[in-house]
């Protein structure tokens, strides 16, 4: 073998295996995949095609492998439509600012005149109170001045402070009397109780923010946390920075629960108004007031919809959703439509898609993508296989030599499974309602039957069924004292098997039964399964393993070379 | 719902869960290594390096030697594992050992192949073995048989092929599933001498039960070093014993400091070995 073939192979052993290494040594938490988490609350904005803007979560996890939503950190980033692996982190959380301290999530861009501005939410150092914070940027990759927009829901403490200290004054002003209070107007009850009752629906703070522009002014849905349930509120500005929120929330058919997120969409002269609450997404078109639920068919199962956002793609909408996964992480999905034509996928299929957690999630399809050669060297082995089996059999039909007829019907089994199988996934690819003949779909199935089901599983199982006889036979021999270890042998599976069977537990049945569940044949059978058996085969798995290690540290660092002169 | 749009999705890459090293570990990883390398720097360095004595191993010349008398051919298998298993190299290094006894000697081996790629790995092993020993003519494509990647059929194939070529020797090297007892019963009814050598805990009782001689665990790959007395080997089964030797002290460690942790409340030892 040439220098230059060696220097290759050893080249991309020690590639890989450094990969791979290098892999398993970094913890998940370092450089990791930002979203191994979940892939939260997105928008789409259209810039040189569709950027998809997303919360990229990541955390550790619990003991049954669900995320700890105390200590997860939110981080928005962004990825092309077309190229989902070219993510990059646009905004991370701070800890000079206690607005965004623990994270930056739930998203909404808008673009005017080359200035990008983003309305997100933070989760802030106060106790990660939901916070509306705003951050600018001229390309949608670098956001700076990230700000608190609304420092507290309508200022309620100053307000109420406010209230306080007018109330004190005019105390002082009017002598401390309770009946000239009231006999000059001050109402202090009703004052304080005006705040409370204006701001109570916003007192757990402000989560996901929905942005749009409408002439000249800007319009905001957002969702206020409130102390038993959450409702969806709405605000106006001119600038997009200062913003005049409606004192009540908007009307909902019913109370939701728990509200997690918000977004509108404009559809002609009227807005479509979207809401994720308590799991369901749910649909309504101003100004009819009435909530229809919004269905989508998602690529991976559903534990409930998260969050929602839809962005005008013509004259449809692009909707971008997250829903909750089995373990409680977070699948991002797109789809395109409008609520009363349907819905079809869209861009990348359901998020996150790298499994696990590699630490270079760019690496993963170059290399996944080089491994894949294994498969096209596995094929060509097999047709090169099947060519020799042609060879020989087909000369040995020809000539007639002895083992003709066997030649001939592997040949015919060959052949038929071969042709059964191609059929078989033809009509499998045209489903259930494919525009086939049903003549022709009987026969398919029928050969299918009979050469698979019918022929090969039970010649199968035939096979595996050969063991029963063999182990008789071979334990026969094992079974026959020879010297000192076969007797141990034999009498340590005399008594496992005797505790197998009724006849074992005769055996000793006498005992009384303290004594028996410490000497009984069924308590010496599980001592010798649990701890005997046990400690041997993890003697034996342990040297295996630590063999194994060497051999493969050989074998990458190429001081073995299998195979290779 | 419309289907438009669904073939042209991106479809994000298809890999395995990918499994991170917690301290111990890692830590662990790097003396394992460090002994290792240590100990095959020392034997290429002309330190010798003591392996006790493998009967199985011993018996391989033995077997190949009455082949020879008979005038039979012998069969080796490599196990039914690809080069994801470690099994499957170790078993590789001890054919490259077989193929040159038997090519000095003018044997015919049959090697049946169960993954597709093992096949032109062993094909080549084979074929340099006898150009090593200058035995050319020996070599022949058609004795390394591709069998299936079923089990069963495996297994039918290989014991059928065992039959009819009435080999007198079998040779069983690699990683093995139920098709383990099939060979080896086989193998014993034809009266072939057989070795047997797998990393596979749950096989080993039936190759002990059906073969005259059986490699357990670790002894598969010691066998190659035992063979080849190649300074790297040796050198690496040493290293070998060196991790073993250091994780039987974090076994008796950890047993004290979980004694102590139940006793007196230093919980905080046990804690050092979960990390």
């Amino acid at each position: 073998m040439s220098r230059w073939k060696k220097g290759l192979i050893w080249f991309l052993t020690f590639f890989f295996g450094l990969y791979y290494i290098v892999e398993f040594m970094f913890p998940e938490e370092i450089g990791g995949s930002i979203d191994r988490s979940g892939v939260g609350a997105a928008t789409a904005v259209q810039a040189n095609g569709w950027k998809i803007y997303y919360t990229a979560i990541a955390g550790p996890k619990k003991p049954d492998g669900s995320p700890d939503e105390k200590l997860l950190t939110y981080r928005i980033t962004r990825f092309p439509i077309e190229s989902p692996l070219d993510r990059q982190v646009v905004l991370a959380p701070s800890a000079f600012r206690k607005g965004d301290y623990f994270g930056c999530k739930n998203p909404s861009i808008l673009i005017n005149n080359d200035l990008w501005r983003m309305w997100y939410v933070g989760v802030s150092f106060d106790n990660r109170r939901p916070k509306v914070m705003v951050a600018e940027s001229s390309d949608g990759l670098q956001w700076t001045g990230a700000r608190e927009l609304i420092p507290d829901p309508l200022q309620r403490n100053a307000r109420l402070k406010r209230i306080e200290d007018d109330y004190e004054q005019q105390r002082i002003d009017l002598g401390r009397d309770p009946q000239a209070l009231k006999g000059a107007g001050v109402q202090h009850d009703r004052a304080v109780q005006q705040v409370r009752d204006e701001t109570d629906w916003l007192s757990g703070g402000i989560d996901s923010v929905c942005v749009r522009r409408e002439g000249d002014g800007y319009r905001m849905w957002f969702v206020g946390k409130g102390p038993d349930n959450d409702s969806v509120g709405y605000a106006s500005s001119t600038d997009g920075l200062r913003w005049v929120i409606q004192h009540n929330p908007i009307q909902l058919s019913k109370t939701y629960q728990r509200i997690t997120s918000v977004t509108a969409g404009p559809n002609r002269h009227v807005w479509d108004l979207v809401f994720v609450a308590d799991g369901t997404t749910y649909w309504q078109r101003y100004p009819d007031g009435v909530e229809r639920p919004l269905v989508v068919e998602t690529g991976r199962r559903s534990y409930g919809s998260v969050s929602v956002d839809l962005v005008q793609d013509g004259d449809k909408y692009l909707l971008t959703t997250s829903y909750l996964l089995e373990h409680g992480e977070q699948a991002l999905e797109m789809f395109r439509g409008d609520p009363i034509a349907g819905w079809s996928a869209y861009g990348p299929e359901a998020s996150p898609g790298p499994g696990g957690y590699p630490v270079f999630p760019k690496a993963v399809p170059t290399i996944s993508r080089i491994a894949s050669w294994v498969a096209i060297v596995s094929a060509f082995a097999v047709g090169i296989g099947l060519i020799g089996l042609f060879r020989i059999h087909v000369g040995r039909l020809f000539k007639r030599q002895s083992g003709w007829l066997d030649s001939g019907g592997f040949l015919v089994g060959l052949f038929a499974m071969g042709v059964a199988l191609i059929l078989q996934r033809r009509l499998d690819d045209l489903g259930p309602n494919g525009a086939v003949n049903p003549k022709y779909r009987l026969f398919v199935e029928r050969f299918f039957d009979l050469t698979w089901q019918q022929i090969l599983v039970p010649l199968t199982a035939t096979m595996f069924s050969l063991l029963a006889c063999f182990l008789v036979s071979a334990a026969y021999r094992a079974f026959r004292i020879r010297g000192r270890d076969a007797t141990v042998l034999a009498i340590s599976a005399t008594i496992v098997l005797l505790a197998q069977v009724p006849i074992g537990d005769m055996l000793t049945n006498w005992m009384p039964p303290g004594m028996e569940a410490s000497f009984g044949t069924a308590a010496v059978r599980q001592w010798y399964l649990d701890l005997a058996n046990s400690a041997v085969q993890r003697g034996i798995a342990f040297g295996v393993f630590v063999g194994a290690l060497a051999m493969a540290l050989r074998i990458w660092l190429s001081l073995d070379r299998i195979g290779v002169e | 719902m419309e289907a438009s749009g669904q073939d042209s999705r991106f479809r994000w890459p298809n890999i395995p869960p990918m499994d991170h090293a917690s301290w111990t570990i890692r830590i662990l990883f790097f003396l394992f290594a460090a002994a290792v390398l240590g100990r095959i720097r020392a034997a290429k360095r002309g330190k010798q390096i003591f392996i006790r004595r493998i009967r199985g191993i011993d018996a391989l010349e033995e077997a190949v030697g009455r082949a020879t008398e008979m005038g039979r051919p012998i069969m080796f298998v490599p196990g039914t594992a690809g080069f994801d298993n470690m099994a499957t190299p170790a078993g590789l290094q001890v054919l490259e050992y077989v193929a040159k006894n038997t090519a000095r000697y003018h044997v015919r081996m049959i090697v049946p192949c169960y993954v597709p790629v093992v096949l032109p790995v062993v094909k080549n092993i084979y074929e340099q073995a006898c150009r090593e020993v200058d035995r050319t003519e020996v070599y022949n494509s058609d004795d390394i048989r591709y069998y299936s990647d079923n089990q069963s059929a495996f297994a039918a194939a290989a014991a059928g092929t065992m039959i009819r070529e009435q080999v007198a020797a079998c040779f069983y090297f690699g990683s093995f599933g139920f098709e383990s007892l099939l060979l080896a019963e086989t193998g014993q009814r034809i009266g072939a001498i057989q070795v047997a050598a797998t990393n596979d805990t749950f096989q080993i009782p039936f190759f002990l039960c059906a073969c005259d001689y059986t490699l357990i665990g670790e002894e598969l790959f010691a066998a190659s070093a035992y063979l080849g007395r190649q300074p790297t080997q040796l050198g690496s089964t040493s290293g070998q014993d060196i991790g073993k030797l250091l994780v039987c002290f974090m076994i008796i460690v950890g047993s004290i400091a979980a004694f102590a942790a139940d006793s007196s409340g230093f919980s905080w030892a046990l804690g050092l070995f979960s990390r």
